[in-house]
Protein backbone atom coordinates (compact mmCIF):
# COMPACT_ATOMS: atom_id res chain seq x y z
CA UNK A 1 0.00 0.00 0.00
CA UNK A 2 3.05 2.36 1.40
CA UNK A 3 4.94 1.33 -2.18
CA UNK A 4 1.94 2.30 -4.04
CA UNK A 5 1.46 5.42 -2.51
CA UNK A 6 4.74 6.27 -2.69
CA UNK A 7 4.40 5.45 -6.59
CA UNK A 8 1.59 7.84 -7.15
CA UNK A 9 3.99 10.73 -5.80
CA UNK A 10 6.85 9.92 -7.97
CA UNK A 11 4.61 9.29 -11.03
CA UNK A 12 2.96 13.66 -9.75
CA UNK A 13 6.96 14.42 -9.93
CA UNK A 14 7.70 12.94 -12.99
CA UNK A 15 4.40 14.67 -14.67
CA UNK A 16 5.69 17.82 -12.66
CA UNK A 17 9.63 17.62 -14.34
CA UNK A 18 7.55 17.15 -18.20
CA UNK A 19 5.90 20.42 -17.44
CA UNK A 20 8.95 22.08 -16.58
CA UNK A 21 10.45 20.48 -19.79
CA UNK A 22 7.68 21.57 -21.77
CA UNK A 23 7.78 25.30 -20.85
CA UNK A 24 12.09 25.08 -21.31
CA UNK A 25 11.01 24.33 -24.67
CA UNK A 26 9.09 26.73 -25.25
CA UNK A 27 10.97 29.56 -23.98
CA UNK A 28 14.03 28.03 -25.97
CA UNK A 29 11.83 28.84 -29.03
CA UNK A 30 10.85 32.07 -27.67
CA UNK A 31 14.64 32.72 -27.85
CA UNK A 32 14.43 33.21 -24.30
CA UNK A 33 17.63 30.94 -23.42
CA UNK A 34 18.36 31.84 -19.83
CA UNK A 35 14.92 31.27 -18.14
CA UNK A 36 15.01 28.29 -21.01
CA UNK A 37 18.11 26.64 -19.05
CA UNK A 38 16.64 27.51 -15.78
CA UNK A 39 13.44 25.87 -16.46
CA UNK A 40 15.76 22.51 -17.59
CA UNK A 41 17.82 22.68 -14.02
CA UNK A 42 14.28 22.98 -12.14
CA UNK A 43 12.98 19.61 -14.59
CA UNK A 44 15.89 17.83 -13.36
CA UNK A 45 15.95 18.46 -9.97
CA UNK A 46 12.05 17.74 -9.85
CA UNK A 47 13.16 14.40 -12.21
CA UNK A 48 15.82 13.73 -9.47
CA UNK A 49 13.18 13.51 -6.86
CA UNK A 50 10.79 11.38 -8.89
CA UNK A 51 13.41 8.89 -9.56
CA UNK A 52 14.32 8.40 -5.78
CA UNK A 53 10.74 8.32 -4.55
CA UNK A 54 10.68 5.06 -7.42
CA UNK A 55 13.79 4.28 -5.41
CA UNK A 56 11.79 3.81 -2.16
CA UNK A 57 8.77 2.08 -3.49
CA UNK A 58 10.68 -0.69 -4.86
CA UNK A 59 12.78 -0.90 -1.29
CA UNK A 60 9.28 -0.92 0.47
CA UNK A 61 7.86 -3.42 -2.42
CA UNK A 62 11.17 -5.62 -1.98
CA UNK A 63 10.52 -5.50 2.34
CA UNK A 64 7.09 -6.28 2.22
CA UNK A 65 7.53 -9.55 0.26
CA UNK B 1 26.10 -10.02 -43.02
CA UNK B 2 23.94 -8.80 -39.96
CA UNK B 3 26.07 -5.56 -40.23
CA UNK B 4 24.72 -5.14 -43.79
CA UNK B 5 20.85 -5.95 -42.69
CA UNK B 6 21.68 -2.70 -40.71
CA UNK B 7 23.08 -0.55 -42.96
CA UNK B 8 20.55 -1.48 -45.41
CA UNK B 9 17.26 -1.04 -43.02
CA UNK B 10 19.25 2.51 -41.58
CA UNK B 11 19.75 3.83 -45.41
CA UNK B 12 16.00 2.96 -45.78
CA UNK B 13 15.33 4.88 -42.90
CA UNK B 14 17.14 7.73 -44.03
CA UNK B 15 15.68 7.88 -47.13
CA UNK B 16 12.18 7.29 -45.98
CA UNK B 17 12.41 10.30 -43.82
CA UNK B 18 15.03 12.77 -45.62
CA UNK B 19 16.23 11.66 -48.60
CA UNK B 20 12.36 11.00 -50.53
CA UNK B 21 10.80 14.09 -49.10
CA UNK B 22 13.72 16.39 -50.06
CA UNK B 23 13.79 15.32 -53.50
CA UNK B 24 9.76 15.24 -53.58
CA UNK B 25 10.09 18.77 -52.36
CA UNK B 26 12.50 20.35 -54.24
CA UNK B 27 10.04 18.77 -57.04
CA UNK B 28 7.51 20.31 -55.88
CA UNK B 29 8.06 23.58 -54.41
CA UNK B 30 11.75 24.16 -55.49
CA UNK B 31 12.89 23.16 -52.76
CA UNK B 32 16.93 25.07 -52.71
CA UNK B 33 19.78 22.31 -51.19
CA UNK B 34 22.80 24.08 -51.28
CA UNK B 35 26.09 22.56 -49.61
CA UNK B 36 24.80 23.16 -45.26
CA UNK B 37 21.22 21.72 -46.49
CA UNK B 38 22.69 18.33 -48.05
CA UNK B 39 25.38 17.91 -45.26
CA UNK B 40 22.39 18.25 -42.56
CA UNK B 41 20.88 15.29 -44.65
CA UNK B 42 23.29 13.23 -45.10
CA UNK B 43 24.68 13.67 -41.30
CA UNK B 44 22.63 10.12 -40.40
CA UNK B 45 24.91 8.37 -42.68
CA UNK B 46 28.34 8.87 -41.28
CA UNK B 47 26.56 8.02 -37.71
CA UNK B 48 25.18 5.00 -38.87
CA UNK B 49 29.03 3.76 -40.21
CA UNK B 50 30.57 4.72 -37.15
CA UNK B 51 27.48 3.02 -35.33
CA UNK B 52 28.37 0.00 -37.39
CA UNK B 53 31.97 -0.32 -37.63
CA UNK B 54 32.59 0.51 -34.10
CA UNK B 55 30.05 -1.60 -32.93
CA UNK B 56 28.57 1.06 -30.31
CA UNK B 57 25.05 0.37 -29.01
CA UNK B 58 24.55 4.03 -28.03
CA UNK B 59 25.79 5.13 -31.86
CA UNK B 60 23.26 2.90 -33.34
CA UNK B 61 20.31 3.33 -30.76
CA UNK B 62 20.48 6.93 -30.10
CA UNK B 63 22.84 8.89 -32.28
CA UNK B 64 21.71 7.50 -35.26
CA UNK B 65 18.10 8.13 -34.95
CA UNK B 66 18.38 11.51 -32.97
CA UNK B 67 20.87 12.81 -36.08
CA UNK B 68 17.68 13.12 -38.45
CA UNK B 69 16.24 15.64 -35.93
CA UNK B 70 19.18 18.10 -36.81
CA UNK B 71 17.89 18.29 -40.43
CA UNK B 72 14.22 17.56 -40.12
CA UNK B 73 13.87 21.09 -37.55
CA UNK B 74 15.84 23.03 -39.69
CA UNK B 75 14.27 22.28 -42.77
CA UNK B 76 11.14 22.70 -42.06
CA UNK B 77 9.76 21.41 -45.61
CA UNK B 78 10.53 17.66 -44.72
CA UNK B 79 7.90 17.89 -42.51
CA UNK B 80 5.45 19.82 -44.79
CA UNK B 81 1.87 18.53 -44.27
CA UNK B 82 2.18 17.90 -48.02
CA UNK B 83 3.98 15.07 -47.68
CA UNK B 84 1.85 12.99 -45.97
CA UNK B 85 -1.48 13.91 -46.63
CA UNK B 86 -4.50 11.72 -47.77
CA UNK B 87 -3.94 7.88 -48.41
CA UNK B 88 -0.87 7.30 -49.94
CA UNK B 89 0.65 10.22 -47.06
CA UNK B 90 -0.48 7.71 -44.44
CA UNK B 91 0.49 4.48 -46.73
CA UNK B 92 4.18 6.03 -46.56
CA UNK B 93 4.13 6.96 -42.50
CA UNK B 94 3.34 3.56 -42.15
CA UNK B 95 6.12 2.35 -43.96
CA UNK B 96 8.14 4.93 -42.40
CA UNK B 97 7.10 3.47 -38.95
CA UNK B 98 7.33 -0.05 -39.96
CA UNK B 99 11.01 0.68 -41.33
CA UNK B 100 12.08 2.25 -37.73
CA UNK B 101 10.48 -0.69 -35.66
CA UNK B 102 12.31 -3.32 -37.66
CA UNK B 103 15.97 -0.94 -37.38
CA UNK B 104 15.67 -1.21 -33.75
CA UNK B 105 15.07 -4.74 -34.02
CA UNK B 106 17.84 -5.37 -35.45
CA UNK B 107 19.78 -2.82 -34.26
CA UNK B 108 19.01 -4.17 -30.60
CA UNK B 109 20.37 -7.95 -31.31
CA UNK B 110 23.39 -6.29 -32.67
CA UNK B 111 26.36 -9.40 -31.33
CA UNK B 112 29.21 -8.23 -28.86
CA UNK B 113 28.79 -4.64 -28.30
CA UNK B 114 32.02 -2.90 -27.54
CA UNK B 115 32.10 0.24 -25.33
CA UNK B 116 29.26 -0.71 -23.95
CA UNK B 117 29.12 0.16 -19.55
CA UNK B 118 26.03 -1.49 -19.44
CA UNK B 119 25.58 -4.64 -17.58
CA UNK B 120 24.43 -7.44 -20.27
CA UNK B 121 22.23 -9.59 -17.41
CA UNK B 122 20.09 -5.73 -17.13
CA UNK B 123 19.44 -6.70 -21.06
CA UNK B 124 18.19 -10.30 -20.19
CA UNK B 125 15.12 -11.41 -21.44
CA UNK B 126 12.77 -11.71 -18.45
CA UNK B 127 9.40 -10.48 -18.40
CA UNK B 128 10.75 -7.46 -15.68
CA UNK B 129 13.28 -6.85 -18.00
CA UNK B 130 11.20 -6.52 -20.92
CA UNK B 131 9.05 -4.39 -18.84
CA UNK B 132 11.74 -2.04 -17.66
CA UNK B 133 13.18 -1.86 -21.36
CA UNK B 134 9.27 -0.72 -22.48
CA UNK B 135 9.45 1.68 -19.64
CA UNK B 136 12.59 3.45 -20.29
CA UNK B 137 11.51 3.67 -23.89
CA UNK B 138 8.31 5.42 -23.04
CA UNK B 139 9.76 8.17 -20.48
CA UNK B 140 12.59 8.83 -22.84
CA UNK B 141 10.59 9.24 -25.60
CA UNK B 142 8.05 11.53 -23.22
CA UNK B 143 10.43 13.78 -22.01
CA UNK B 144 12.33 13.83 -26.02
CA UNK B 145 8.42 14.60 -26.95
CA UNK B 146 7.89 17.69 -24.62
CA UNK B 147 11.22 19.22 -25.83
CA UNK B 148 10.04 18.21 -29.71
CA UNK B 149 6.31 19.65 -29.80
CA UNK B 150 7.37 22.92 -29.64
CA UNK B 151 9.81 22.44 -32.45
CA UNK B 152 6.98 21.28 -34.63
CA UNK B 153 4.34 22.84 -33.90
CA UNK B 154 5.59 26.40 -32.67
CA UNK B 155 5.07 28.65 -36.10
CA UNK B 156 8.58 30.18 -36.12
CA UNK B 157 11.56 30.62 -38.77
CA UNK B 158 14.01 30.67 -36.16
CA UNK B 159 16.43 27.53 -37.44
CA UNK B 160 18.93 28.91 -34.54
CA UNK B 161 16.32 27.85 -31.62
CA UNK B 162 14.85 24.70 -33.13
CA UNK B 163 18.17 23.55 -33.24
CA UNK B 164 19.21 24.52 -29.87
CA UNK B 165 15.47 22.81 -28.51
CA UNK B 166 16.45 19.58 -29.92
CA UNK B 167 20.17 19.35 -28.49
CA UNK B 168 18.74 20.48 -25.38
CA UNK B 169 16.10 17.91 -25.54
CA UNK B 170 18.25 15.00 -26.70
CA UNK B 171 20.83 16.22 -23.40
CA UNK B 172 18.47 16.27 -21.07
CA UNK B 173 17.48 12.77 -22.33
CA UNK B 174 20.49 11.34 -22.41
CA UNK B 175 21.56 13.11 -19.69
CA UNK B 176 18.45 11.12 -17.24
CA UNK B 177 19.31 7.85 -18.91
CA UNK B 178 22.66 7.81 -18.39
CA UNK B 179 23.58 9.05 -14.80
CA UNK B 180 19.75 8.87 -13.03
CA UNK B 181 17.14 6.65 -14.64
CA UNK B 182 19.62 3.35 -15.73
CA UNK B 183 22.23 3.16 -13.00
CA UNK B 184 19.19 4.57 -9.80
CA UNK B 185 16.77 2.47 -10.38
CA UNK B 186 16.97 0.16 -13.77
CA UNK B 187 20.02 -1.48 -13.11
CA UNK B 188 18.95 -2.14 -8.87
CA UNK B 189 15.38 -3.25 -9.80
CA UNK B 190 16.83 -5.82 -12.29
CA UNK B 191 20.07 -7.07 -10.76
CA UNK B 192 20.07 -8.79 -7.29
CA UNK B 193 23.21 -7.67 -6.14
CA UNK B 194 22.77 -3.55 -7.46
CA UNK B 195 19.74 -4.24 -5.26
CA UNK B 196 21.18 -5.54 -2.08
CA UNK B 197 23.38 -2.09 -2.71
CA UNK B 198 20.18 0.03 -3.05
CA UNK B 199 18.42 -1.70 0.00
CA UNK B 200 21.45 -0.93 2.32
CA UNK B 201 21.84 2.96 0.73
CA UNK B 202 17.83 3.68 1.59
CA UNK B 203 17.24 1.53 4.52
CA UNK B 204 20.91 2.44 6.33
CA UNK B 205 22.61 5.39 4.71
CA UNK B 206 19.73 7.30 4.08
CA UNK B 207 17.51 5.94 7.11
CA UNK B 208 14.11 5.98 5.29
CA UNK B 209 11.01 5.74 8.00
CA UNK B 210 7.87 7.26 8.50
CA UNK B 211 9.01 10.95 8.92
CA UNK B 212 10.65 10.79 5.24
CA UNK B 213 7.45 9.70 3.94
CA UNK B 214 5.30 12.13 5.13
CA UNK B 215 8.08 15.16 4.32
CA UNK B 216 8.38 13.18 1.15
CA UNK B 217 4.17 14.13 0.42
CA UNK B 218 4.49 17.74 1.29
CA UNK B 219 7.27 17.83 -1.19
CA UNK B 220 5.27 16.75 -3.58
CA UNK B 221 2.27 18.73 -2.79
CA UNK B 222 4.47 22.17 -2.64
CA UNK B 223 5.88 21.44 -5.75
CA UNK B 224 2.61 20.47 -7.30
CA UNK B 225 0.83 23.21 -6.09
CA UNK B 226 4.04 25.94 -7.54
CA UNK B 227 3.16 24.42 -10.41
CA UNK B 228 -0.41 25.39 -10.74
CA UNK B 229 0.77 28.71 -9.15
CA UNK B 230 3.66 29.09 -11.97
CA UNK B 231 0.82 28.00 -14.61
CA UNK B 232 -1.68 30.50 -13.82
CA UNK B 233 0.98 33.48 -13.80
CA UNK B 234 2.46 32.74 -17.12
Amino acid sequence: MKSAFLLLLALAMLGASLFFFYRSSALLMGTDYLAGLLHIFVGFATIRAGVELCRFAVVLHSRSR
Amino acid sequence: MHQTLLFGVGLALTSLLLFIPALYMRAWSGLALPVETIALIGLPLPVLAAGILGKRHWLLLWAFPSSHLLALSSIPELTHSRLYQGAEGLAAFAVLGTVGVIYYAIALRSPDPQGSDTSPEVFNRSPQAAMMNSLTFFVAFTILGCFLWNVFYTPTNDRISANLTVLAGLFVTWFFLEKLWIPRLVVPVLEDTARKGMLQEVLFVHRANKQQLLSSVVVVVLTLSMLLVFDSIM
